[in-house]
């Protein structure tokens, strides 16, 4: 009884090592993914020139998509104004174009070598097709 | 009783600030569309937060768009929406479009900025 309550006791403890070890491989695991999540995340300072300025028609979707939300979303809405500007509109539907920036970062994170200029171009074309 | 009485007084105070806060489509057409050279900083000051400062970066890029720039100072770009902010909300019956203008020369001729640096 008492050999066979052993028996039963190591067999657990073979089983809690295997599911610790487990856990902590998958914890190393969570931990790499993040530390490298983290580090693809840039400023956006990042890609300015000495004089601290963002060359917009040059900026990639990569660039885009590698900053901070917080930076991705003011980019977004700066660019949103901007191409209005650039076609001397003067309407903005703020909705709409609060949907388009989410489908550009989107799209970016697909295309990480198109510039951010010809996915707004690609976007409002395919929106002017699309009739909305 | 004292307690219950700044309850009712700050319960009344948030119903004042949440109804003066409005969706800024209302000031657009049926489409919901805006125009943006007949937005006033009262309209502007008096929307949520995030739509407020969501048209303030929108009209930094306009701004940069109409005029022909291709580059962007961020650090620049978010001094001036604060500023335009703190602008409007001292000066409710003046347009958008007109504080943009206001502050963007006043932060050049500060920062001794030239026109040229920004094309």
């Amino acid at each position: 009884m008492m050999a066979s309550s052993t028996g039963h006791g190591n067999a657990l403890l073979g089983a809690l090592r295997r599911i610790d070890l487990r856990v902590a491989l998958a914890a190393v695991a969570a931990l790499v993914a993040s530390a490298s999540a983290s580090q693809a995340q840039v400023e956006l300072k990042t890609y300015m020139d000495d004089k601290g300025y963002l060359n917009v028609r040059a900026l990639t979707c990569a660039q885009l998509a590698g900053t901070f939300q917080e930076d991705a979303d003011f980019l977004g809405a700066w660019y949103s104004g901007w191409w209005n500007g650039h076609l001397k509109r003067h309407v903005v539907n703020i909705p709409r174009a609060k949907q388009g920036i989410h489908e550009i970062i989107v799209f970016c994170k697909d295309h990480p070598d198109e510039k951010v200029v010809d996915a707004v171009d690609e976007y409002v074309k395919k929106v002017q097709a699309g009739g909305k | 009783m004292k307690f219950i009485v700044s309850f009712c007084a700050m319960t009344l105070l948030g119903a004042g600030a949440a109804q003066a806060q409005v969706e800024l489509s209302t000031y657009g057409d049926a489409k919901g569309n805006l125009d943006v050279q007949k937005l006033t900083c009262a309209q502007l000051a008096n929307t949520f937060q995030e739509d407020a400062d969501f048209m303030t970066v929108w009209y930094s890029g306009w701004y940069n768009g109409l005029a022909g720039y291709s580059k962007l100072k961020v650090d620049r770009a978010k001094e001036l929406e604060h500023r335009v902010i703190v602008y409007c909300k001292a000066n409710p019956k003046t347009k958008v479009i007109t504080a943009m203008d206001i502050n963007i020369k006043k932060m050049r001729k500060e920062q001794g900025i030239k026109v040229n640096d920004e094309k």
